[in-house]
């Protein structure tokens, strides 16, 4: 069976903007792959349409079926993680073996103090003010 | 409810597949549209999946080597029809079949001109809210059932919403299964956290 994975630092999975991530990723495949590749992504999701940006792209060249390697990767400023009850942006880490396309991805979150940020409503921001 | 935990978010509705009715399925209409050339229109109203099942149509064509051309027109874009046809009609070989998704924004000049060039292609099938534009392939259809099956879907049973929610959603949408699954969104929106009850 086939297995691909992402491990954070210490079991991690909230970081700063710009924080710089040291990852260690490993697959077991049946099949030796092409290439393997760590994507750093956003997607939004909620009411509309979804919006997807791939912001970051490591490749692994020439790899081996079985196989563990460490990268570093500094992570952006922008955008926080959000949410609120339209919409949630969400950051998330995605390692894929090409060409079958098997993937896996585990979520981050990136914002100040490691907590994304919460939307509120105009009628809880006016109660607030 | 965070957006990213709302069952009823948009990547869910939209990871749904179509559902037939009537005893209907996959085999018999695949053998209607061959019966027919390749020239059929999916009618229904709003809302109930005509856009689901002719995308779905057109994976599984495209997997059996059928190239597809789409041509998606729509109440916003239906000023642009022209540029979109032309632009649509430049690369097209008669290997092609042409899908217009909401065929109703033609007006009638411009859809006699598009099956007359596209009786060079392959096929063409569209999908519409009236009948009498191409043989019907299908006619796709509303009901409380439907709504209740995609809710079953999209819900762990203990967090359905009872049948008469359905059915006063179904009433007040007049069958718009999309617009009721947007309403659910609302309400869900508005319910406290579930985070973890509902499936991903």
């Amino acid at each position: 069976m086939n297995r691909l994975e992402i491990e954070f630092p210490r079991e991690r999975n909230t970081f700063e903007p710009g924080e710089e991530i040291d990852l260690t990723v490993s697959w077991e495949l049946e099949e030796a792959p092409e290439r393997i590749e760590l994507r750093l992504v956003w997607n939004t999701s909620g009411k509309g349409t979804t919006d997807l940006e791939i912001v970051q792209a490591v490749p692994f060249e020439f790899p081996s079926p079985f196989e563990t390697r460490q990268t570093r990767m500094t992570l952006p400023g922008s955008p926080y993680s959000f949410s609120g009850k339209l919409i949630t942006l969400q950051w998330g880490l995605e390692l894929i073996a090409f060409p079958s396309e098997e993937s896996t991805r585990r979520e981050i979150v990136i914002a100040p103090s490691g907590t994304e940020v919460r939307l509120k409503s105009i009628k809880q921001t006016e109660q607030v003010i | 409810m965070r957006a990213a935990d709302n069952p009823f978010r948009a990547d869910r509705v939209q990871s749904l597949r179509y559902r037939f009715h009537d005893g209907d399925d996959w085999e018999s209409m695949l053998a209607r549209l061959q019966k027919c050339s390749f020239r059929a229109a999916i009618v229904g109203p709003e809302g109930v999946g005509k856009t689901t099942l002719h995308e779905e149509l057109a994976a599984r064509l495209e997997k059996d080597g059928h190239p597809i051309r789409w041509l998606r027109l729509n109440r916003e874009n239906r000023r642009q029809a022209p540029a979109l046809i032309r632009r649509t009609f430049a690369d097209m070989t008669p290997k092609h079949l042409l899908f217009i998704d909401g065929a109703e924004q033609l007006g009638f000049w411009r859809w006699q001109l598009i099956k007359r060039r596209a009786g060079r292609l392959a096929g063409l099938v569209i999908n519409t809210h009236t009948s009498g534009w191409l043989p019907t392939l299908i006619e796709c259809k509303s009901s409380v059932s439907l709504l209740s099956e995609v809710a079953e879907e999209l819900l762990p049973e203990e967090l359905r919403p009872p049948q008469e929610t359905l059915v006063s959603l179904f009433d007040r949408h007049a069958g718009n299964i999309r617009l009721c699954l947007r309403s659910l969104y609302d309400q869900w929106a508005s319910a406290p956290d579930v985070r973890g009850q509902v499936p991903r």
